[in-house]
């Protein structure tokens, strides 16, 4: 297996893409596979449930902070940062929930921290309601027992 | 993996929306996941739950000068040195903290009880009170015998 390759990692939808192993290898899960079968790192590896859009997007934040890892000089912490809001900040709720699915089956920890984190900011402050409607969650509550949780720490509110 | 997105949130958003459905009313009351978030949380804080982290050593009440109570409480904690003594460049002072207390502070009417993850408790008369450091939640009475008695049993 050729250390410093390219690997060809493909998104359920058929969409090929060639990307350097250094930035495939920053999923925990793709790192395992081509270490116990040399074969994923000559061939192609399926990805599967991803497909190219939410693919393409995974591999734009791997190669960044890939290269940052392996040289701090080009890419600061502070570019880093910059760049993790911008990426966060760019994305819609559709994308944002399948880039969580994503990263969370191909183990990026880095970037499911991040998108954990770009969630819970958007759900702190927000009323019990708008989180339904957001997270389409039926409210098995009536309205008595809503009134008595709600009674129990009022300094919440 | 929803939970690891709400362990992120801070106390009051949880409570907040403990009526959300009751699903999340559970998961917010269940010990493993108060432990877990707790965890998370000691993690993550940046100054004050830090240092409940390692044993603290004393709380220092400032004086009152010239009638103004100091902006300043000092929590020394042995977090930086790790060591016994409470060295002053380990303390982690609270700016303003002081000046939210509902009562006036005249520089001997407070008494330092304990601390317990992350919660300070006070006594001032009759009255107890835990600060914690939260923009939203810094300082909280306690009204009932109940919760008295909780926040001794706490401690």
């Amino acid at each position: 297996m050729a250390s410093k390759g390219n690997l060809t990692l493909k998104s359920c939808n058929g969409k090929e893409f060639i990307v350097e192993e250094k930035v495939a290898v920053m999923s925990t899960t793709i790192k395992n596979m081509v270490d116990v079968d040399d074969s994923f790192a000559q061939g192609v590896i399926p990805i599967i449930g991803v497909d190219g859009k939410i693919l393409a997007k995974l591999i734009e934040y791997c190669k960044e902070h890939a290269e940052a890892d392996e040289d701090e000089e080009v890419k600061s912490e502070e570019y880093l940062k910059k760049f993790d809001e911008k990426f966060v900040d760019e994305l819609n709720l559709n994308d944002l929930y399948d880039l969580l699915k994503a990263s969370n089956y191909l183990e990026i920890t880095k970037l499911l921290n991040l998108l954990c984190q770009k969630v819970a900011s958007m759900i702190k402050g927000k009323k019990p309601e708008e989180i339904r409607r957001i997270f389409n969650i039926k409210n098995d509550f009536t309205p008595e027992e809503e009134e008595e949780i709600n009674r129990q720490n009022p300094w919440a509110f | 993996m929803f939970i690891e997105i709400l362990l992120r949130l801070p106390v009051k958003s949880l409570i907040r929306l403990k009526c959300v459905c009751k699903s999340w009313c559970t998961l917010f009351q269940s010990p493993r996941f108060v432990a877990i978030h707790l965890r998370h949380a000691k993690n993550n804080e940046r100054h004050f739950i830090k240092c409940m982290k390692s044993s603290l050593l004393s709380i220092w009440l400032p004086p009152v000068v010239d009638g103004e109570p100091s902006t300043q409480l000092s929590i020394h904690s042995d977090i930086e040195s790790g060591q016994q003594s409470a060295a002053s460049d380990a303390s982690v002072t609270i700016p303003n903290l002081l000046q939210q207390l509902p009562f006036a502070y005249n520089g001997y009417n407070v008494r330092f009880v304990g601390h317990c993850n992350g919660l300070v408790c006070l006594i001032e008369a009759n009255d107890i009170y835990l600060l914690c450091k939260s923009e939203s939640f810094p300082l909280r009475r306690l009204h009932s015998q109940k919760e008295k008695n909780k926040a001794s049993l706490m401690l």
